[in-house]
């Protein structure tokens, strides 16, 4: 993979510069061209919005990531005499002049790429935008076995992936990109995904199973996907996946899109996600540990742990009237293919319930059916934001045990039917 | 105000990209967080008899002064007590804190950046970890039959190659290699690279065909053997271990090897336990025939698979998660060793202990068996 790097000051004159540079990235890249140019304008558009509202002296440091099968821009701005709050995606700020700015929002730049997220962490406002290459879609149709007799377990090759993508296609309810075999095999060639298939001694696949390789803490894992009457692979294919992953920083996975084929009773029922269940498979013993908890959701929490059997010693997180920010900060990633957003708490404020509010709203306004709030229990100043959470409709989902310094809370709110 | 710390620059990147393993907490902690009066530990395969009488005459009878002055800095007695059980010179053996230690000493001996050692995928995984937070890198062969792959480490050693550890029996499965296969596979390796034998769990060996490793270490100046006396001695809470080889192999060691690292105690306490005249050693054996008898025909009945060959301990396959039934039973008060992180998804070591303790095990087992398999759905 390659980067270009660059840094420019937070300044409007420069932020065409910067523009046309993430252009020409996106061209070295061999990136289609309309990729290039939405990156282009979002990344223009957010540096012109950081010279309005923050310090002109500080830089914005941009990094073009060519990711095979996605385009990266990261930009980066120190913190330092800046309002992070500017950054609160539904604001519409006005600094200087409010009719020059008065359209402009950052949720405009997060609608024109695949993924947007922003972060503050470690004294820099971070913003990663992402823009996927279009790749061929696989239709789907029916389900055939391509061969028989006697499999054995092999790590995914290329050669694999467009069989098994195939196999992926007849099979309902599979996450979109898994329908792109051009973008699936771009994925594991950059160490993105990694996989196992049951093969037989004729070349074809019986199935196999796909994860995440990023190294995070709690990784997704898609499938198995097999072909009829190759059930008998579910298992193994499960267990090579967990072997693959032993010893390594990767505490759990977890499935989101549990298919037919799906081994249930290997995993554990964590809730419900969007509208599908959600399965977990520690990898690691647990202990037991510390967590903050708010009133509000300690019942579902202990209802939640005495089912999976954790061992959590739950203290109240409380108000011990300490000075707090006026604003909190929430970071947002849209996930445009999905038509959904993950939120995640930066910095408490005073005016958490109307901030978690105003997100809803403007996110929902854009299209966005709907929201995942990650609360991680582990870190006791994002309890504050759970009352202004089941105030706006948010709900307690599920709980990815471990997933962050804690275990994470996911709240989730759905746009009402219709919407 | 003082920089930031740079740990990305003065942290290596196979320290950085390693994982720390995690010890569990406290017994009283556990009980307190699982909300459970007792907990069995039966995840370390400790001996629950205890050390040997003489170990125990001693550790009670010491005297609180000696622990003001330094200790033998090479545990010269201990040395030399088990030179004479071996048969070899003093300077054959090197003592370590725990025979983790001397697993450290081995590596940091012969290998360098950019070696390998060659072991089991499936084994004890603490060369493994060594090796990669030292930078080298562990060729790991895919036990054959739950038994190590004699032809598959031989032939995977290279001019890198330093070191091969093989865990006679193996940690977890039980499974050993004879006298023959050892035979075979230190003829083939033919010294390109030391052999470790470590042999942990030797003296719960009863079979006639496990290697005599004195016999071997006469034959071939590139093994050596470790020894422990967390085991079958039952001081595991002491940490002390120990590895016997050639004296040209010991000399190397010993230049890596840490001084003073084996507190008096443990020497003491090690020295006492060699005088046992076989009555400790015995009652363990018995113990562990009765157990593994007792929760063999238990797994029968209940329908879980096992792997039962030698050592204290025995695998189970659970028709779950391991991590899940891991809480499930220590919301029981019984701790076992899920394996996921071993490379044995859905199986959990078991120590042998006492048949009491075992029946007690039995009983909580069959508990959450048909409750896990009904999975229970978030309400």
């Amino acid at each position: 993979m390659s980067d270009v790097l660059m840094t420019v000051p937070a300044e409007e004159a420069f932020a065409s510069v910067a523009a046309q540079a993430v252009q020409g990235a996106g061209e070295a890249f061999g990136m289609p061209g309309p990729i290039g140019l939405a990156l282009a304008l979002a990344s223009e558009e957010i540096i012109a919005f950081a010279a309005r509202c923050g310090n002109k002296r500080h830089p914005v440091s941009l990094v073009c990531r060519d990711g095979r099968y996605r385009m990266v821009v990261e930009l980066s701005i120190a913190a330092a005499d800046f309002e992070p709050r500017f950054f609160n995606l539904p604001r519409q700020v006005s600094i200087d002049n409010e009719d020059d700015v008065k359209e402009l929002g950052l949720l405009l730049t997060a609608r024109a790429v695949d993924s947007f997220s922003l972060s503050v962490e470690g004294g820099e406002l971070r913003m990663v935008l992402d823009k996927l290459r279009p790749y061929t879609t696989l239709p789907s149709g029916p389900l055939a076995a391509s061969g028989t007799g006697a499999w054995s377990l092999q790590p995914v090759t290329t050669d694999h992936l467009a069989r098994l993508c195939r196999i992926i296609s007849c099979i309902s309810g599979t996450p979109s990109f898994l329908l792109q075999p051009g973008r699936v095999i771009d994925m594991v060639e950059i160490g993105e995904l990694a996989g196992c298939v049951a093969e037989r001694s004729d070349g074809s696949i019986a199935g196999g199973i796909l994860w995440a390789a990023g190294g995070d803490r709690v990784i997704e894992v898609h499938g198995p996907y097999l072909e009829p009457g190759a059930n008998a692979a579910a298992e193994p294919l499960v267990e090579a996946c967990l072997m693959a992953l032993a010893r390594s920083t990767t505490v759990g996975v977890i499935c989101r899109n549990a298919g037919m084929d799906f081994p249930e009773h290997l995993f554990e029922p964590l809730g419900i996600h969007q509208n599908e269940r959600v399965f977990y498979r520690e990898l690691q013993e647990d202990m037991g540990a510390l967590i903050w908890v708010d009133p509000g959701i300690e019942p579902f929490l202990a209802e939640t742990y005495h089912r999976l059997g954790y061992a959590r010693q739950m203290t109240r997180f409380v108000d011990n009237g300490q000075r707090i920010p006026s604003h909190s900060v929430i970071a947002v990633e849209t996930l445009g293919d999905q038509g959904g957003a993950v939120l995640r708490p930066c910095l408490p404020g005073a005016d958490v319930t109307n901030n978690v509010t105003s997100h809803r709203d403007h996110l929902a306004k854009a299209g966005l059916r709907w929201m995942v709030f990650e609360v991680d229990l582990g870190v006791g100043w994002q309890l504050s934001f759970v009352p202004g959470l089941l105030g706006s409709g948010f709900e307690p989902a599920y709980i990815i045990p471990n997933g962050g310094r804690g275990d994470l809370l996911m709240l989730r709110w759905l746009a009402p039917n219709g919407q | 105000m003082m920089a930031a710390l740079d740990l990305k620059r003065l942290v290596p990147g196979h320290v950085l990209g390693f994982e720390a393993y995690v010890p569990s907490k406290p017994d009283a902690e556990l009980c307190r967080l699982y909300q459970v009066p007792h907990l069995h530990r039966l995840n370390n395969n400790e001996n629950p008899l205890g050390p040997p009488f003489p170990a125990r005459e001693v550790l009670s009878g010491l005297n609180p002064q000696i622990v003001s002055s330094y200790p033998s800095g090479d545990s010269w007695a201990l040395r030399g007590k088990l030179a004479e059980l071996w048969q070899v010179e003093r300077d054959q053996i090197v003592i370590g804190n725990g025979a983790n230690e001397v697993i450290g000493f081995v590596i940091k001996a012969f290998c360098g950046a950019g070696d390998n050692i060659v072991t089991a995928d499936r084994t004890f995984a603490v060369a493994e970890w060594i090796a990669r937070f030292s930078g080298v890198t562990p060729r790991l062969i895919p036990l054959l039959d739950y038994r190590f792959d004699v032809t598959g480490m031989v032939t995977a050693i290279d001019l890198r190659t330093k070191v091969l550890f093989i865990c006679n029996p193996n940690n977890p499965t039980g499974t050993h290699l004879t006298t023959d296969e050892l035979e075979d596979l230190l003829q083939r390796v033919d010294g390109r690279a030391i052999v470790v034998l470590d042999e942990a769990y030797a003296e719960y060996m009863e079979v006639s065909d496990f290697p005599d490793s004195r016999v071997l270490l006469e034959r071939h100046p590139n093994l050596v053997v470790f020894r422990t006396f967390s085991k079958a001695w039952a001081l595991a809470g002491l940490r002390i271990g120990y590895l016997v080889g050639g004296r040209d192999l010991v000399d190397a060691v010993r230049r890596t090897a840490i001084a003073y690292s084996i507190n008096v105690i443990a020497q003491e306490a090690a020295m006492a336990a060699l005088q046992d005249n076989g009555v400790h050693l015995r009652a363990t054996r018995e113990m562990v025939h009765s157990s593994r008898s007792l929760v063999s025909i238990a797994m029968q009945n209940l329908n879980v698979p096992t792997i039962s060959h030698n050592g204290n301990f025995m695998m189970l396959k659970l028709p779950m998660g391991d991590t899940g039934a891991h809480r499930q039973l220590m919301r029981r008060g019984y701790m076992v060793r899920a394996m996921s992180d071993f490379r044995f998804p859905g199986w959990v070591r078991l120590s042998l202990s006492t048949p009491s303790v075992m029946g007690g095990f039995i009983g909580a087992l069959s508990e959450i068996l048909p409750r896990l398999s009904r999975v229970s759905e978030p309400s």
